[in-house]
C-alpha cells in the first residue's frame, strides 16, 4: 500500500495516543457513521450497533499505542468493529455460515445482468438472503475482504470462505432476478 | 477472477451506508468510559527519578551499612549486585528505544546513524566507567555516573522520536480511508 495512505490522519492519531481528548474526538468523528454501518449491517439491530461501536471505540483508543502504521488507521479500526460484531454473532448463537450442503460439484454463479445492478435491490436481496448466507456476503461484497482475510475472521478455511460465498452469490443473483 | 457484483458494489459502495448516528450523544458514553480509566502519562520519566533516587539511597546505605562493618567482600557484591540492577533495567529500556527508532519508518538513514553514533560514543564512556569500578574506589559516584550515562541515553532517543513526529499535515483532513 502507498506509504501516504497508511499514514492518513498520522497527527490526529499520536495526539490521539497521548490521551489528547480533542483529538480523539476528531478522529472518532470522522470515523463513526463509517463504522456504525459497518456494524448494522452484521447485526442487524440498530440499538445493538451502536453499543458496539462505543464499545470498538472505547478499545481502539486504549490500545491505540499498539496501531504502528501498518494498516490504515481506517481499515484497523474497522477489523475491530468487524470482530465485535461477529462475536455478538456467536454470542447470540446466530449461524455465521450456512450449513454446509453435500455438493459435490459447484458450478460458476451466472454474472448477473448490467441491467439489473442496482443499488437498491441489491441491498434488498442480500436482506432477504438467509442469515448463514449474509455475513460472508456483506464481509466479501461490501466490506471488500478477501477470502484469507474472512478465513481469519469467522475462523474457517479458505476454501469454506470461497464455496460458501459462491453458494451466496447464486442465491443472491436469484433473488435480485 | 472478475466478479461484476462485486466491482459494482465496490464503485458504489458509499450508498450503502446509509446509517447515520447520535455522534455526540455516543461520544459522551465513549467519553465516560474513557474517563474511568484515565490513560496513564508514560510515567517514564518519574519512574527513572524513584529508581535513581532509589539506587542512590541503597548505595548509599549499604556503603554505611558496610563502611560501618569493614567488610570490603561484601560490599563489592553489593556493588555489583546494584549494577546488575541498574544493567537490567536500564539496558532493556534503552535496546527497546534502539529497536524503535532503528524501525521507525519516518527517521532517515541519516539520521539513524548520527543517532547511533552518539550512542556508541556514550557506550564507551559506559565501558570505561565499568572499568573503573573494579578499582573499588567511590563506587557509588561510579554508579551514579552510569545511570547518568544511561539517562543520556535515553533523553537523547526521547528527543529523536519528538522530533520524528510529523510537524505537517501531509495528507487530507477529512480524508478517511478504510
Amino acid at each position: 500500500m502507498d506509504q501516504a495512505i497508511l499514514f492518513t490522519h498520522k497527527e490526529l492519531i499520536e495526539k490521539s495516543k497521548i490521551g489528547d481528548r480533542k483529538m480523539q474526538y476528531k478522529l472518532y468523528s470522522l470515523y463513526v457513521d463509517a463504522m456504525f454501518n459497518v456494524s448494522i449491517r452484521i447485526v442487524k439491530v440498530k440499538e445493538d450497533a451502536e453499543d458496539i461501536v462505543q464499545d470498538s471505540f472505547v478499545s481502539a483508543f486504549k490500545n491505540l499505542d499498539s496501531f504502528k502504521y501498518q494498516s490504515t488507521f481506517g481499515s484497523w479500526l474497522k477489523r475491530i468493529v468487524v470482530n465485535k460484531s461477529i462475536n455478538y454473532l456467536r454470542v447470540k448463537r446466530v449461524p455465521l455460515v450456512a450449513l454446509e450442503e453435500q455438493e459435490y460439484w459447484l458450478t460458476e454463479p451466472e454474472e448477473i445482468e448490467d441491467s439489473k445492478l442496482d443499488v437498491k435491490r441489491i441491498k434488498q436481496g442480500i436482506d432477504a438472503l438467509p442469515q448463514g448466507y449474509q455475513t460472508i456476503i456483506n464481509l466479501y461484497l461490501i466490506e471488500g475482504y478477501d477470502h484469507v482475510e474472512i478465513g481469519e475472521i469467522l475462523e474457517i478455511s479458505v476454501s469454506t470462505s470461497k464455496s460458501q460465498y459462491h453458494r451466496a452469490k447464486k442465491k443472491l443473483i436469484e433473488l435480485i432476478d | 477472477m472478475k466478479d461484476e457484483l462485486r466491482d459494482f458494489i465496490q464503485e458504489h459502495r458509499n450508498e450503502f451506508d446509509e446509517h447515520k448516528i447520535d455522534k455526540d450523544a455516543l461520544w459522551s458514553k465513549i467519553e465516560a468510559e474513557l474517563e474511568e480509566e484515565p490513560k496513564k502519562v508514560i510515567p517514564l520519566w518519574k519512574r527513572h527519578r524513584w529508581k535513581i533516587a532509589a539506587s542512590i539511597l541503597i548505595i548509599l546505605g549499604s556503603t554505611f551499612f558496610f563502611g560501618y562493618l569493614n567488610s570490603p567482600g561484601i560490599e563489592e557484591n553489593i556493588v555489583y549486585e546494584e549494577l546488575q540492577e541498574v544493567d537490567n533495567y536500564y539496558g532493556s529500556l534503552v535496546n527497546q528505544q534502539i529497536q524503535l527508532i532503528k524501525n521507525h519508518p519516518n527517521l532517515s538513514p541519516q539520521e539513524q546513524e548520527d543517532f547511533l553514533a552518539l550512542i556508541d560514543e556514550l557506550d564507551v564512556e559506559y565501558k570505561g566507567l565499568k572499568e573503573e569500578l573494579k578499582e573499588g574506589i567511590n563506587n557509588e559516584k561510579i554508579i551514579e555516573a552510569i545511570i547518568h550515562n544511561y539517562r543520556q541515553k535515553i533523553e537523547l532517543m526521547e528527543k529523536l522520536l519528538q522530533r520524528s513526529l510529523p510537524s505537517k499535515k501531509e495528507y487530507d483532513e477529512q480524508e478517511i480511508v478504510l
